[in-house]
């Protein structure tokens, strides 16, 4: 079915806030439900029903079942063309592309070669000359098409700094890079494929027209003017890109790399609460310190820096007396449950910051005990420490000591303890 | 036991002829508490312009090796082959304060989604420590405290620290500007990063990296 241009015109006209929407969302696959929802948002009271306006955007064909996933939908890829040309937004194409393009390129032109110095085949060079013609067109157009993709998204990957992280600034770079920039100008440099061919199809038409036997003089003034465009304005348009996207792409980089360097070593520090010590040998700050001996005065002037050394008391912990029973009931039922916890949960590796995650609710004596239960009971609990000293803020309180890792012993595994 | 030796090793064994450089003692007593040279040290451009060679070949001599970045620094590393090099000790624990500063860091300005690069470098007015992201989340305020550095006096001791090694100025309105030696701390998060060695064999690939091959940007290493 052919669908009337006034109607679908008439269509955009007056949806054109729907059309902008689904613009907006041109990468998602839409379900039915989907577009009943873009409908709904943007209908007011006068507005067909959400169920008509998708019928008609189905209807006038501007929208088309994708491939997968199955009862999807997208933008009809002509539709989408055309609101692209409009918007002059630029879709960068692959090497392979241009390679195609090439590749008809070369076969138009044996075509022409072999046409033009015979009489009688003046109509098939002329119409190799028009496919030399198209077909360098197409190739220009695209790589014009890239070369503007590749700014627009530099420019938006620059600009739009603080919504994207390092990596994945890096990562949008990276693929333009790789995938379009340097395969490019691998086709496009000077010596290489492309120019060899626009060289070639030059010779040809010079020497066609030295031997005045030119089928199309306009189309070959146009495609030796499209060859020059292709040398100046295009290479040197993709040499600009180069230049000035390297030290971007290489600076990302960096950032990159610092980025998921230092994520991992903040995870091995969280894991082990210490650094391989070959990452800190790395640094290899010099501590001249150097083996000798003491002389006696040396000794005697220490002695005396610390003669009138007073330490300070030692702050005894008050566990109070009238509420301690409590205490120390709710302490050994935090016990009870600690050791009645399924096997695959021990080792626990750092038990006071697991008495903390686990019993939120209980005061700082009462896990204070637990953890004293545990290191006490030597019989049912391995308990072991480990440096670095960490500090737990537990209950109402902070506790600072070393790292204690738990694990039970085998033959009290879910023996409960009477209190 | 032992103590600091202050006292400049002798004169190896050099030509007579050759006239004795200057600042040598300087650069001798700053190389032994870890310090980096750049610009705006006295001693900068002697060793990083006009004399680096003689420099180089005479620390070489005792066991140290000079470097000179091409990012603007001067520092000294232990040749680990030398008898007498290999018994002074080098400071890891002040390595693994500055390495855990400096991942933090990064990890912070990743997140904003800023120049890391020029966040560090080139901030005009200068760093406050108030507003560095080390003690401001809960996750960070925990490695922070673990690795001892959990409060504002701490945190500013090791920036002292890191002003005695190079790494960064102190000013007198109490901001910090970052010097280039800090590329060094930043060279080895990139190391980090390149290898991407799975998490329990990271060890194992930090190790097997040299100091040589630290930075992106070639560094010249004086060769005897």
């Amino acid at each position: 079915m052919i669908v009337p241009l006034r109607e679908a015109a008439s269509f955009l006209c007056n949806h054109e806030w729907f059309v902008s929407r689904l613009w907006q969302h041109r990468d998602e696959a839409w379900t039915d439900a989907d577009l009943l929802g873009f409908a709904e948002n943007v209908s007011n009271e006068n507005s067909p029903s959400p169920k008509h306006l998708v019928a008609e955007l189905k209807k006038h064909r501007f929208i088309v079942e994708r491939i997968e996933p199955s009862a999807t939908w997208e933008l009809a890829p002509a539709f989408q063309g055309w609101i692209e040309h409009l918007n002059m937004t630029a879709r960068p194409v692959r090497s392979e592309v241009i390679d195609g393009f090439i590749l008809a390129l070369e076969t138009a032109l044996k075509e022409f070669s072999r046409a033009w110095p015979a009489p009688d085949s003046w109509a098939s060079a002329r119409e190799a000359l028009q496919d030399i013609w198209q077909q360098l067109r197409k190739t220009i157009e695209n790589l014009a098409a890239t070369q503007l993709a590749i700014t627009n998204e530099v420019s938006e990957i620059k600009t739009s700094r603080v919504s994207l992280s390092a990596t994945e600034r890096f990562r949008r770079i990276n693929r333009l890079w790789k995938t379009y920039l340097l395969p490019m100008l691998d086709l496009l440099d000077t010596g290489k494929k492309f120019p060899a061919l626009c060289d070639h199809i030059e010779q040809e038409l010079a020497l066609a027209l030295s031997k005045h036997a030119l089928p199309e003089r306009r189309v070959a003034i146009r495609i030796t003017d499209e060859i020059r465009t292709l040398r100046h304005s295009i290479l040197d348009g993709f040499r600009a890109a180069h230049s000035e996207i390297r030290p971007l792409h290489e600076r990302l980089r960096r950032e990159s790399e610092w980025t998921q360097g230092a994520a991992r070593i903040l995870q091995h520090f969280t894991r082990e609460r210490d650094f391989p010590q070959q990452l800190a040998a790395r640094l290899a700050i010099p501590n001249f310190r150097l083996r000798t001996n003491l002389t006696d005065a040396v000794l005697k002037r220490c002695a005396a820096q610390w003669q009138n050394y007073q330490p300070n008391k030692i702050a005894a912990i008050d566990f109070g007396s009238t509420a301690d029973m409590t205490r120390k009931r709710q302490a050994h039922q935090v016990f009870d449950r600690c050791i009645k916890l399924p096997p695959k949960r021990f080792p626990i590796p750092d038990f006071v910051a697991f008495l903390a995650k686990e019993f939120p609710d209980e005061d700082f004596y009462t896990l204070l005990r637990t953890l004293s239960l545990v290191l006490n009971d030597t019989r049912r609990v391995d308990s072991d420490f480990h440096l670095p000293r960490s500090e737990y803020n537990i209950g109402c309180g902070t506790l600072c000591l070393a790292r204690v890792s738990v694990n039970l012993r085998k033959h009290s595994q879910h023996r409960p303890r009477n209190p | 036991m032992t103590t600091d030796n202050t006292s400049i090793p002798s004169a190896p064994e050099a030509s007579p002829s050759v006239a004795p450089l200057p600042a040598l003692r300087q650069i001798f007593e700053e190389l032994k508490s870890g310090r980096h040279w750049s610009f705006g040290d006295p001693v900068y451009f002697e060793l990083f312009d006009h004399n680096f060679a003689a420099y180089a070949d005479w620390f070489s001599q005792i066991g140290i090796q000079l470097h000179r970045d091409e990012r603007g620094f001067c520092h000294a590393t232990l040749d680990k082959d030398d008898d007498a090099a290999s018994q002074i000790s080098t400071n890891t624990k002040t390595a693994s304060n500055l390495i855990l500063f400096t991942a933090i860091w990064i990890e912070a300005l990743a997140d904003s989604g800023r120049n890391i690069h020029d966040e560090i470098f080139r901030k005009p007015e200068g760093h406050r420590l108030e507003n560095l992201p080390h003690l401001a989340t809960e996750s960070h305020r925990r490695l922070m405290t673990d690795a001892g550095l959990g409060t504002a006096e701490e945190l500013n001791g090791l920036l002292k620290t890191l002003q005695r090694l190079g790494f960064a100025t102190i000013l007198p309105d109490d901001t910090f500007r970052i010097r280039p030696p800090f590329h060094r701390l930043l060279d080895i998060c990139q190391e980090y990063g390149r290898f991407s060695p799975a998490p329990d064999t990271a060890q194992n690939a930090t190790s097997s990296s040299t100091p040589a091959s630290s930075s992106s940007a070639p560094s010249d290493t004086a060769e005897k």
